[in-house]
């Protein structure tokens, strides 16, 4: 039994800046089991292969094997890395034979495992040739016979098959899968490959990025011997979509990164890194502030809670926040004002539920996921307001929009709001159904919010920028396929990605008159969760 | 590349230096005093084998050559293993062996002279300090760059330290020790004709300081063209030594190549 206990690792730059590769990290592993790490690339997994190896020591926490705790490197727990890393100047017998020959072994005793091993891998005709001479395939092979003559009690698999093409891959792994059920040694695999891991594992360990966390321990219960066909397997898809779901969402919030500002004297705007902010991210791209003389500078910011503290401390001058947000906000802090309203979700952000349910009145009693204080919660409230339902009709439960979607895949909840870029992961991965959308709903616009006081000290910048937001929705609608191909990468999504995102938002600049009705249903839902007191003159919202 | 074409292009570029000498010394250009045609050049190297014993020189020079480098070699490829395995022992000894590696062995000569007399002793101790300083540098960057994942992958297979470094460091590493040798023969020649060039009664570079002396630049000439030869000799055995010993080196190259 390996016992994995609260690991964690940080690594130490030169420039004496530290990283946390893989943060409390907990994990059992039985003797004979096959075990599979998955996750983004920026998880950790190698470092956590290291850590069983003994190659490297822990920051925190520690590995038991079987109640001796790992301190070194040994040779009862072989490691294979993707490269294959076999020593060149051995002949491919050499190779295999290198850790008996440390042993002091007898000649003939070597060369009777050697050979053993030669015929298991089907290289036995190879054996005099040298590694480099052979196929990515048949050196791996070589490296996996290398540590198994070994007498390895635990193969540790670092992207086994990453180096090989998809045919020998998959060949690959069928040879691995027989392997283990043979040799019956515990394996210990990290991969992206998701169908990889299902197929070879017993339990598969889903990590979180940047630090590597355990998301999820899944039990992979599928009959063995395991033939390739059993891809086809329902449960074998379901599994798959369930944990791709989880690893996409990993690795949009893992290109979602906090920034700070360093400058004093240009203008800096915070946003929320999502498609609606398509307008400032295509300007900061095109060259559109420079080109009009206007110093201003993108700071992404993801948590709602220091968003507002950036603005009151003046660490940035405009916020992106939605409108309901923007009602809130304006009724607790009067100083501030809507610079500019510049689009409508239009589908973006949408309340689903599981197929059980077929409208929102059924909802009452139910379990929602949502992120509580957030859009998602105001939309909530808008839509079960409409049915004459109040938040104490339902249980609410906080939930990221990342994992709202695997939530309700996994029957945590019954419904739950989500929005791009998660919204159409959820439809695609789910049996989920769109209850209410902001296609029918059309109260969910972004703003920016500006401080009266920033208003009037920067009034001249501030009128330039409305100029370049909207000079840069004429050319995102005008250059739509080379506007999106630039900023698909702020948003860490493919170009089709964007552009189906794209699609549930309407870009403009929208006058206030435009917004009354809006303005006055918000106000209407808030003051009846008394979230606010009371109307805020409508003529007072936006600055002028 | 084909062997031919490289020989031919390597000919021709001998060819090119030998008739711009030829012109420069036919044409007047330069003086037959200070630059000999190549053909008396050629006349004045077969006397001085015929008419000099020129061989007896050519003998003791490989002699002194060859013990100073192998004393190099026993010293200098241990003490590179070393600075090429860890950052402490490279701190410890790399900035001395820099200091000195920069100072130029003819500085050191009169102090050799002084401690080791003008014998065989101290010509070969010239040669061996000449190569030492350079060698050691050049094999610790060749074991340096032995790849992590081959030492972490003999660990995993149970190797202990000393065994990886002799199991694993060294052998990897040895084709590229041999080519350090091969560069460092460059170095042992030129502490060879410092070593003759002052205080000296034999060897090829005795015979060219002496010839100097007399005025018989054709001598001189022909003399540095018979180092050049042999130098030549030297670096083809090797790459002859190479080819044959590490097999595995020229696959891993095709390897790559594919």
């Amino acid at each position: 039994m390996l016992k994995i206990n609260n690991l964690s690792k940080s690594f130490t730059h030169s420039d004496k800046s530290i990283v946390k590769a893989i943060d409390n990290i907990s994990v059992e592993i039985k003797e004979g089991e096959f075990v599979v790490f998955v996750g983004p690339s920026g998880c950790g997994k190698t470092t956590i292969l290291k850590l069983i190896a003994g190659l490297e020591k822990p920051t925190k926490g520690n590995i038991f094997l079987n109640k001796e705790e790992i301190i070194s490197a040994s040779n009862e727990r072989g490691l294979i890395f993707q490269d294959f890393a076999l020593f060149p100047w051995l002949t491919i017998y050499e190779n295999i034979a290198f850790g008996l020959r440390l042993k002091n072994l007898s000649a003939e005793k070597i060369s009777g495992i050697v050979a053993h091993y030669l015929k298991i891998i089907g290289l036995y005709n190879y054996k005099n040739k040298y590694p480099q001479t052979l196929s990515g395939g048949m050196q791996q092979r070589v490296a996996i016979a290398r540590t198994l003559a070994n007498d390895s009690k635990i193969l540790l698999l670092d992207e086994p098959f990453g180096a090989l093409d998809v045919q020998t891959r998959s060949q690959m792994q069928e040879f691995l899968s027989v392997l283990w059920e043979e040799e019956k040694k515990t394996m210990i695999m990290v991969t992206h490959d998701v169908d990889e891991a299902i197929y070879l594992a017993d339990k598969i360990v889903v990590l979180s990025t940047k630090p590597g966390t355990v998301k999820e321990i899944i039990e992979v219960a599928l009959p063995r011997p395991r033939r390739s066909e059993i891809r086809f397997n329902e449960d074998f898809l379901r599994l798959k979509k369930h944990i791709n779901y989880i690893i996409r969402s990993e690795s949009i919030k893992a290109s979602l990164e906090l920034g700070e500002s360093m400058k004093d004297d240009t203008l800096k705007i915070g946003l929320n890194i999502w498609p609606g902010n398509a307008p400032l991210y295509l300007a900061k791209d095109k060259g559109l502030f420079t080109k009009n003389f206007l110093e201003a500078e993108i700071i992404s910011l993801e948590k709602d809670e220091d968003r507002i503290k950036q603005l009151r401390d003046d660490r940035v001058d405009l916020l992106n926040v939605t409108l309901d947000t923007a009602v809130l906000l304006v009724d607790k802090m009067p100083d501030l004002k809507i610079l500019m309203v510049y689009n409508r979700s239009f589908g973006g952000d949408a309340l689903i539920s599981n197929s059980t349910i077929e409208s929102i009145a059924e909802l009452k009693g139910k379990k929602i996921g949502l992120e509580r204080d957030w859009v998602s919660h105001f939309f909530f409230l808008y839509l079960i307001n409409k049915f004459g339902l109040s938040e104490n009709d339902v249980t609410i439960l906080d939930i990221k929009g990342s994992d709202i979607g695997s939530a309700l895949i996994a029957g945590k909840i019954d419904a739950g709001v989500l929005w791009e870029p998660w919204l159409s992961k959820a439809i695609e991965l789910t049996k989920s159904k769109i209850l209410a959308s902001t296609k029918d709903n059309p109260v969910i616009y972004d703003v920016l919010i500006v401080k009266k006081k920033t208003f009037s000290k920067k009034k001249k910048e501030l009128v330039k920028l409305k100029k370049i937001i909207n000079e840069s929705i004429k050319e995102l609608s005008d250059n739509k396929s080379e506007s999106i191909k630039a900023i698909s990468p702020y948003f860490g999504i493919s170009e089709i990605e964007l552009t189906e995102q794209l699609k549930k938002l309407q870009f403009a600049e929208i006058k206030l008159e435009d917004l009354k009705k809006s303005v006055y249903e918000i106000q209407e839902v808030l003051m009846k969760e008394k979230m606010i007191k009371g109307n805020i003159d409508i003529e007072h919202l936006m600055v002028e | 590349m084909t062997k031919g074409k490289y020989i031919t292009l390597a000919s021709i570029s001998f060819i090119v230096v030998l008739f711009f000498w030829w012109v420069a010394s036919v044409s007047g250009l330069v003086k037959d005093f200070f630059l000999p045609n190549p053909f008396a050049v050629a006349d004045s190297i077969v006397k001085l084998f015929i008419q000099h014993n020129f061989l007896k020189d050519v003998g003791i020079s490989l002699f002194r050559i060859l013990s100073g480098f192998v004393i190099a070699i026993i010293f200098g490829v241990p003490v590179g293993i070393l600075i090429g395995l860890n950052k402490k022992s490279e701190a410890l000894i790399e900035p001395i062996v820099d200091f000195i590696r920069y100072t130029p062995i003819p500085a050191f000569l009169p102090l050799f002279i002084l401690w080791f007399g003008i014998g065989e002793l101290e010509k070969i101790i010239v040669i061996a300090v000449s190569v030492f300083f350079q060698l050691v540098l050049m094999v610790g960057n060749s074991v340096s760059e032995t790849p992590k994942r081959i030492i972490e992958s003999a660990k995993t297979l149970g190797a202990t330290n000393w065994q990886i470094v002799i199991k694993v460091i060294y052998p990897f590493a040895k084709p590229r020790i041999f080519d350090d040798l091969r560069i460092s023969m460059g170095w042992a020649w030129a502490g060879l004709m410092i070593a003759e060039i002052v205080g000296s009664t034999s060897g090829i570079g005795f015979v060219i300081i002496q010839s100097q002396r007399l005025l018989q630049t054709a001598n001189v000439i022909g003399a540095i063209i018979i180092v050049g030869i042999l130098g030549l000799i030297t670096d083809f055995i090797f790459k002859f030594a190479h080819k044959k010993y590490f097999p595995w080196i020229i696959k891993m190259d095709h390897a790559e190549n594919k």
